[in-house]
């Protein structure tokens, strides 16, 4: 039955919009006809972006083996949502099927502490979070003018939102060049060489990497890409076996 | 070549002879206390002999062996071979005992020794044996099914000796607790009928007898080796205790303790159906952790049994539980202690208990009934009886299902499924604030703009009063005579007044017509300043006299013509 609905969606030319694109995704999915739904999927995540369509999106891709598109999926949809119930156990459950084990080295805890931070919020949640504490600010003043607030609670107020709203401030600008700056890429082939220059030879092998395997790109070079590891290693791949984010 | 051949065998036969098996004893004639050594030897077999020594178990005791022993001997040319097995056989009757014939295998050949018989007489007993003997001693001769029976065995010796092994009596139809088992013998001097003994303590047992009648507490036996001085050593410049010591000849000896019998009786009376087998004297505790508590939350039951008796070999009684209160299988400890040579503990038992539903609950006393022998009687210990008062949760209560709640079982692992709702889209590349998100940031400077508005708005207002009521004060005027007042003349007059105040910015409150003429002075033209003064006169005398009556009707209309012309004037 759910072939037969494909087929006239495609037949008919239906699958056009947003919405209809969505919805025959969905249904290639229930049919687990994974490599088109995903297709599918990938078709709508050029024209719009949600992080329900990267949630399915990297299903499709878990579903059919591709571990590194899931993750990447997973991660596009992490970075629109990063507080996704869903998006993050998806990420989390794949994740953990990943096989490099990169341990990051240990940071102090307030460091840790405000990166966890910094990872949950999106630019949007903090640029809403600064206009509601302006707008606090703004309240506080006006009661202040007018007499209708005692002068050290006012100032105690005040000075808290001033606080929370640097500090907010700060926040955004850290997010807004973490985001700038780096450039993310998943590993999507199973197993990629990383080698010390941007030369295919045998010696020039310094470590090896697998599929679903984050990197940071530090530069490129016509079909080769640097990457570093959260570890610290650095070295060149082929560009083509890493999808960036 | 044939004569050669049989030649050759004749040889070989005459060098390995015939295998032959015996079996030997070095004495036929022991005392109960004495030892025999059992030898068994294999002649010109080219294997060890295995032997089943079991149908010797009957009636003696092995007390050490078998110990093997190889011999070849060349005589004349002619080789003889001897593999022998002994035993040191401990009697375990009086009589005439039999060795049996016992089956011997070497390699595939079976052989078949002699029986031996063997006379045993009498122990020596405690007064030929009078320099070591082992005596056992119960504290009790007649006990009932569970009550503990000391047995204590000291060893009495005039003798120096070392003990080289010592085998604990086992018992049937006893349960038996070692109270003191001898690491190291001390001994202590002791006289019997004026005799000088040394006596320690080998071993102290509790026996707590499982049936009724008449019961055997099976001897102890000892291995000492006991010293004697060497009767080859010559005398002479040697002969010194120093010497002696050291040329000491031991010997080895057996000693036996008697068989004890004890009685064991019924109880007095039948047991009651709770009596579990306890024997002694016990008492039992409970207490809960807290009294008070919440639905669903834990508390803590805890039973202590204490007492003298047979602990461990009873059980204590069900506990019964209330309804709607989830009890999870208690963990229990247990410490024994020796007061006295009296078998004494405490066993622990620690209950959760989670309620399920709010109310009071009472928990029933624990008890346990035991017989009591000190006083020939069954007794009931019991705990007194807790109750526990239950609040209702923070939580919805959770009906008691009467099951143990158990972990959600782990069947595996998945990503979660797919979302199916279509969502808002958000085009690709124009992700945008959207306008609430602005809408708080216009708010947020609207208050902080808004409040020096008003405050200039309102600064400038009460600078600029005196002007916009100037400005206002002609309308004001006019609105005001428009209406007809019941006194003309005074209304006017305030109206007028209150024009020139505005007007002229006045402050004195109290204006007159030559006040106002003076005011007027210079501002306005001379026939207006008259006619000014004129209606603030015909106002006063209409205020304060009859005279201006006939101006009363026009006076208002009057009056206004000339503010517009003096306002006309002013501006």
């Amino acid at each position: 039955m759910n072939r037969i609905i494909l087929t006239l969606c495609i037949t008919f030319g239906w699958a056009q919009s947003p919405d209809s694109l969505y919805q025959l995704g969905n249904r290639y999915y229930e049919a687990e006809q994974y490599q088109q739904a995903a297709n599918t999927y990938e078709k709508l995540s050029r024209q719009v972006v949600h992080e329900d369509l990267f949630l399915n999106l990297g299903n499709a891709y878990f579903r059919m083996g591709e571990l590194g598109h899931a993750i990447w999926a997973y991660e596009k949809g992490y970075d629109l949502s990063p507080r996704n119930g869903d998006l993050n156990y998806n990420l989390n459950f794949v994740r953990a099927q990943v096989r490099d084990r990169i341990i990051p080295p240990d940071d102090f805890i307030f460091v840790a502490i405000y990166r966890a931070i910094v990872e949950k919020l999106t630019i949007l949640d903090l640029i809403t979070l600064a206009g509601f504490l302006f707008m606090g600010l703004g309240c506080i003043y006006v009661l202040r003018v007018n007499g209708l607030i005692a002068d050290r609670m006012g100032g105690i107020v005040n000075g808290f939102l001033l606080v929370f709203l640097l500090s907010t401030g700060w926040i955004m600008l850290d997010k807004y060049w973490e985001v700038s700056d780096e450039k993310e890429a998943i590993v999507i082939a199973a197993a990629v060489d990383v080698r010390s220059a941007p030369i295919e030879r045998g010696e020039n092998v310094v470590f090896r990497i697998h599929e679903g395997t984050k990197v940071d790109i530090t530069a490129t070079q016509a079909g080769w890409v640097e990457v570093i590891l959260l570890d610290g290693k650095k070295g060149w791949m082929a560009a083509e076996n890493v999808r960036t984010l | 070549m044939l004569k050669r051949v049989s030649l050759i065998l004749l040889f070989v036969g005459f060098l390995w002879g015939q295998v032959s098996v015996t079996a030997s004893v070095d004495v036929n004639r022991i005392s109960q206390s004495e030892t025999v050594g059992f030898k068994i030897v294999a002649t010109n077999a080219d294997g060890t002999p295995n032997v089943d020594i079991s149908p010797l178990l009957k009636d003696f005791k092995i007390v050490s062996g078998p110990a093997q022993q190889t011999n070849i001997q060349w005589v004349n040319g002619a080789m003889t071979s001897s593999r022998s097995l002994s035993w040191t056989l401990l009697a375990k009757k009086e009589g005439k005992l039999n060795i049996p014939g016992l089956n011997v295998n070497i390699g595939k050949q079976a052989y078949r020794t002699k029986p031996i018989g063997i006379t045993v007489e009498k122990g020596a007993g405690r007064a030929q044996m009078a320099n070591l003997f082992i005596e056992a001693k119960p504290d009790k001769e007649q006990a009932y099914p569970g009550e503990q029976v000391t047995v204590t065995y000291r060893l009495f010796t005039r003798l120096n000796l070392s003990i080289e092994d010592i085998e604990y009596p086992k018992s049937v139809g006893f349960w038996n607790e070692d109270l003191r088992v001898a690491q190291t013998v001390r001994f202590r001097d002791t006289q019997i009928n004026g005799v000088g003994y040394k006596v320690a303590t080998l071993y102290k047992a509790a026996m707590f007898p499982t049936q009724t009648g008449d019961l055997v507490i099976a001897p102890m036996t000892a291995i000492c080796n006991v010293e004697k001085p060497s009767k080859r050593r010559p005398s002479g410049v040697f002969d010194d205790p120093f010497f002696n010591s050291m040329f000491r000849e031991t010997q080895r000896q057996f000693i036996q303790s008697d068989s004890l019998k004890i009685t064991v009786m019924p109880y007095p009376k039948s047991p009651p159906a709770d009596f579990t087998g306890a024997v002694g004297k016990f008492d039992v505790v409970s207490w809960v952790d807290t009294p008070v508590v919440k639905v669903n939350e834990a508390i803590t039951f805890k039973v202590r049994l204490k007492g003298t008796g047979n602990l461990n070999q009873f059980n204590m009684n069900t506990i019964n539980f209330p309804q709607n209160m989830e009890v999870f299988p208690p963990t229990s400890s247990f410490k024994r202690d020796e007061f006295r040579d009296e078998l004494t503990g405490e066993l622990s038992l620690e209950y959760i208990l989670i309620p399920r539903i709010p109310g009071e609950f009472r928990l029933n006393p624990v008890t346990l009934t035991y017989f009591d022998p000190a006083i020939d009687q069954f007794v009931t210990a019991r705990s007194p009886s807790e109750s526990i008062a239950v609040k209702p949760g923070d939580k919805s209560e959770i009906a008691s299902t009467g099951i143990n709640r158990e972990d959600v079982d782990f069947i595996g692992e998945d990503i979660r499924y797919i979302r199916t709702q279509t969502p808002k889209w958000t085009p690709r590349g124009e992700q945008s604030i959207p306008i609430w998100v602005w809408g708080t940031y216009v708010i947020a400077a609207g208050l902080f703009i808004f409040p020096g508005m008003f405050s200039k708005v309102q600064s400038n207002r009460s600078s600029t009063a005196g002007i916009r009521r100037a400005k206002g004060a002609l309308k004001v005027a006019l609105q005001s005579l428009s209406t007809q007042a019941e006194d003309p003349f005074t209304h006017t007059a305030e109206v007028m007044y209150r024009y020139f105040q505005s007007k002229l910015f006045l402050a004195s409150e109290h204006l007159d017509p030559m006040i106002l003429e003076t005011a007027l002075m210079n501002k306005i033209s001379n026939p207006l300043i008259l006619e000014t003064v004129a209606i603030a006169k015909i106002c006063d005398a209409g205020r304060f006299g009859p005279e201006a009556s006939e101006a009363k009707d026009t006076l208002q209309m009057q009056a206004g013509e000339l503010l517009k012309q003096i306002d006309g004037e002013l501006a």
